[in-house]
C-alpha cells in the first residue's frame, strides 16, 4: 500500500538537517506498523511524508498506484481524504468547537447533515468525549484532546491511519483502552501505523515494528516486534 | 453535493464576517460611501439629463423678415420648411399680430402706450418660429434659411444665443458627470484596498486553521470561498445601508431639489428607478468585495 524508494529528507533551515536518510520501506494493506526511535530521529518526518505535508528531497513514495511526487496540488486533498491522522500537536482548529472539528472532515467528504450528526456523536462516544462536544480545543485536558484528535481520524473510516505519538498525554487505563480500540480498528481492515515512544504498548502488541536511528532504519522486525533501542 | 457545500460556504463565509468584529464597521463603512456615491452620481445623472432634456425643449429659431416682405414670400419660406423632413413644428406670427399681441401686453404701461400711439407704422418684423427634431438639425435649417435664396428678405435670425446656452449647460452636466465618476472611482479603489485588510486579518486569524483544513483533505476552493463570501457580504450589506441613505436623502430633500426639475418629481423617479439604483449597487458592491477577496486570497491562501 505504501511503498518508500530511497527517500531521504533534508530540512534546509538554520542549516541543513539530515532527518530522514536513504530510506526502503513497504508496508501492506491491513498491516499495523509501529514506528519507534529516539527523539528526533524521524519518525514524525516520515508520517508527515506519507500525507505530502513534507516532500522527500530525493526518492520516490508510492501510495497504491499514486506517486505522490506527481500527485498535484488538485488531486491532493483526494489523497488525504482517505487517511485518517492524529497529529503529534493534535491541530484542531482552535475556532472551531470539539464537535466541529471532527465534523469538518466530513463536510468536506460531502456527506449530509444528518450523516455528519450521526457519525460525529458515534465517534465522540467511542471517544468517551461526547459530552464535550461543544467545548472548544483549549478548553480540554491534553488527554481529551488528543481523543478528540483520534476521533476525528477515524470518523470517516479511512483506509489508513496514522498516529504520530498517540498516547502521549494519556493515562495508563485509557492508553490500554485506546490500543484496544486500534486493535479492533485494524481487525476490521484499515491499515494502521504509529509512531510512539511507549515501550510497553509496542511490545504487548505483537506487531511489526520499524526502528529508525539518526533518520535510518536501524531495524525492521516484521512480526512479534519488540521495542529496542 | 454541491447544494451542501454551497450552504457550508456560505455560512462559513458569514462567520468570517462576523468575527471581523470592528474592522466590519470601518470596512461597511467605506463600502456604504463608495455605494452611495455611485448612486448619487446615476441621481445626477438623471437629473442632469432632464435639466438638458427640459433646455433643449424650449430651443427654436426665429426668423425675422424685413418688414417689406409680402406675405407670400413668407409662406414659399415657410411651405419650404415644411417639406424639409429635419423640421418637426412652425409657428407664424405675422407683422400685425405681433403688433397686436405687443400693444395688448404693455397696454397698461402709460409710457409705452403714448410711443405706441406717437407711432403711424409698425416697426415690429414678421417672425417664424421653427422647431427642429433633432437638436444637431437647427444648423442645417439656419443654414439653409442665412445661406440660401432668402438671405435677403431676412432680417435676423436668433439661434446661436440659445445654442450657446445648450452648450454650456451639457459642458457643465458633462463635468459634474466626469467628476463624479472620478470620485467614484477613488472611493472604490479605496474600498478595494480597505475590504482587502479586512479579508487579509480574517486570514491572518484563521491562519492555523486553513493549515489543518488542507491536511484533513478540504480542497483549495472550500478553503478559499468563505472568505469570498466574506468580501462579498461587504458588498451586499453596504448596497443596503446606501439605498438606504439614498431614500433618505431623497425624502427629506425632495423640496429642494424639486425646485430644479419642471414637471417631474424626485420622489417619483426615485420610486420607479430605486430597484435598478440597488440592483447597481449590489452589483458593483459583490464586484469589489469579489475582487478585494480574490486578491488577498492570491497573496496569503497559495495553495
Ligand atoms: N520543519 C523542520 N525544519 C527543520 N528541521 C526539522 C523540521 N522538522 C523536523 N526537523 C528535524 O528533523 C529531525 C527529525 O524530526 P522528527 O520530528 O521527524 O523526529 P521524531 O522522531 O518525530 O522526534 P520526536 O520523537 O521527538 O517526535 C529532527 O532533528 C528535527 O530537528
Ligand atoms: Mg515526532
Amino acid at each position: 500500500m505504501i511503498i518508500f524508494k530511497e527517500v531521504s529528507k533534508v530540512y534546509y533551515n538554520h542549516g541543513s538537517v539530515l532527518s530522514l536518510d536513504n530510506i526502503n520501506l513497504e508496508i501492506s494493506r491491513g498491516e499495523f506498523v509501529s514506528v519507534v526511535g529516539q527523539s528526533g530521529a524521524g519518525k514524525s518526518t516520515l508520517l508527515k511524508l506519507i500525507i505530502v505535508e513534507e516532500r522527500p528531497t530525493s526518492g520516490e513514495i508510492f501510495f497504491d498506484k499514486l506517486m505522490l511526487s506527481k500527485v498535484s496540488d488538485y488531486y491532493l486533498p483526494n489523497l488525504r481524504r482517505n487517511i485518517g491522522v492524529v497529529f503529534q500537536d493534535f491541530r484542531m482548529m482552535p475556532n472551531k468547537t470539539i464537535y466541529e472539528n471532527v465534523a469538518f472532515t466530513l463536510e468536506v467528504l460531502g456527506r449530509t447533515n444528518e450523516e455528519i450528526d450521526r457519525d460525529v456523536l458515534v465517534s465522540l462516544d467511542i471517544m468517551g468525549i461526547k459530552d464535550k462536544s461543544g467545548f472548544y480545543p483549549r478548553q480540554l485536558s491534553g488527554g481529551e484532546q488528543q481523543r478528540a484528535a483520534l476521533a476525528r481520524a477515524i470518523v470517516h473510516h479511512p483506509a489508513i491511519l496514522i498516529a504520530d505519538e498517540l498516547t502521549g498525554n494519556l493515562d495508563l487505563l485509557n492508553t490500554w483502552e485506546i490500543i484496544k480500540l486500534l486493535t479492533k480498528i485494524n481487525e476490521m481492515g484499515t491499515t494502521i501505523i504509529l509512531a510512539t515512544h511507549n515501550r510497553e504498548i509496542v511490545n504487548s502488541l505483537n506487531k511489526r515494528v520499524v526502528t529508525l536511528d539518526k533518520g535510518r532504519i536501524a531495524q525492521d522486525q516484521a512480526t512479534n516486534g519488540k521495542y529496542i533501542i | 453535493m454541491f447544494f451542501i457545500n454551497l450552504k457550508r460556504i456560505l455560512k462559513a463565509g458569514a462567520i468570517n464576517f462576523w468575527r471581523n468584529g470592528t474592522v466590519n464597521i470601518a470596512t461597511t463603512s467605506i463600502m456604504t460611501v463608495t455605494l452611495l456615491s455611485i448612486s448619487i452620481l446615476l441621481v445626477l445623472n438623471f437629473l442632469g439629463q432632464k435639466a438638458v432634456e427640459n433646455f433643449k425643449d424650449k430651443i427654436d429659431i426665429s426668423v425675422y423678415f424685413n418688414p417689406d416682405v409680402s406675405e407670400e414670400s413668407i409662406f414659399k419660406v415657410r411651405d419650404e420648411l415644411a417639406a424639409m423632413p429635419e423640421v418637426k413644428s412652425f409657428n407664424y406670427l405675422s407683422k400685425d399680430e405681433a403688433w397686436e399681441r405687443f400693444k395688448a401686453k404693455h397696454s397698461s404701461n402709460p409710457v409705452i402706450s403714448q410711443g405706441i400711439a406717437e407711432l403711424d407704422t409698425n416697426p415690429l418684423y414678421a417672425t417664424l418660429n421653427i422647431k427642429a427634431k433633432n437638436i444637431d438639425d437647427y444648423p442645417k435649417i439656419s443654414d439653409f434659411l442665412s445661406r440660401g435664396k432668402y438671405a435677403e428678405i431676412i432680417n435676423k435670425i436668433n439661434f446661436e444665443q440659445n445654442k450657446q446656452g445648450i452648450e454650456k449647460l451639457s459642458s457643465i452636466v458633462n463635468a459634474i458627470q466626469k467628476g463624479g465618476l472620478w470620485i467614484s472611482l477613488i472611493f472604490a479603489i479605496i474600498s478595494v484596498f480597505v475590504i482587502f485588510n479586512a479579508i487579509r486579518l480574517t486570514m491572518y486569524g484563521y491562519r492555523q486553521e486553513v493549515e489543518i483544513m488542507r491536511l484533513v483533505g478540504a480542497g483549495n476552493w472550500y478553503i478559499r470561498a468563505p472568505f469570498i463570501v466574506e468580501g462579498a457580504l461587504y458588498g451586499v450589506i453596504g448596497s443596503i445601508i446606501s439605498i438606504v441613505i439614498l431614500a433618505l436623502f431623497v425624502y427629506f430633500g425632495s423640496d429642494i431639489i424639486n425646485r430644479f426639475l419642471i414637471g417631474d418629481t424626485i420622489t417619483s423617479y426615485f420610486r420607479q428607478n430605486a430597484l435598478f439604483i440597488f440592483g447597481v449597487e449590489l452589483l458593483l458592491g459583490v464586484a469589489i468585495g469579489v475582487l478585494s477577496s480574490l486578491f488577498a486570497i492570491r497573496k496569503y491562501l497559495k495553495a
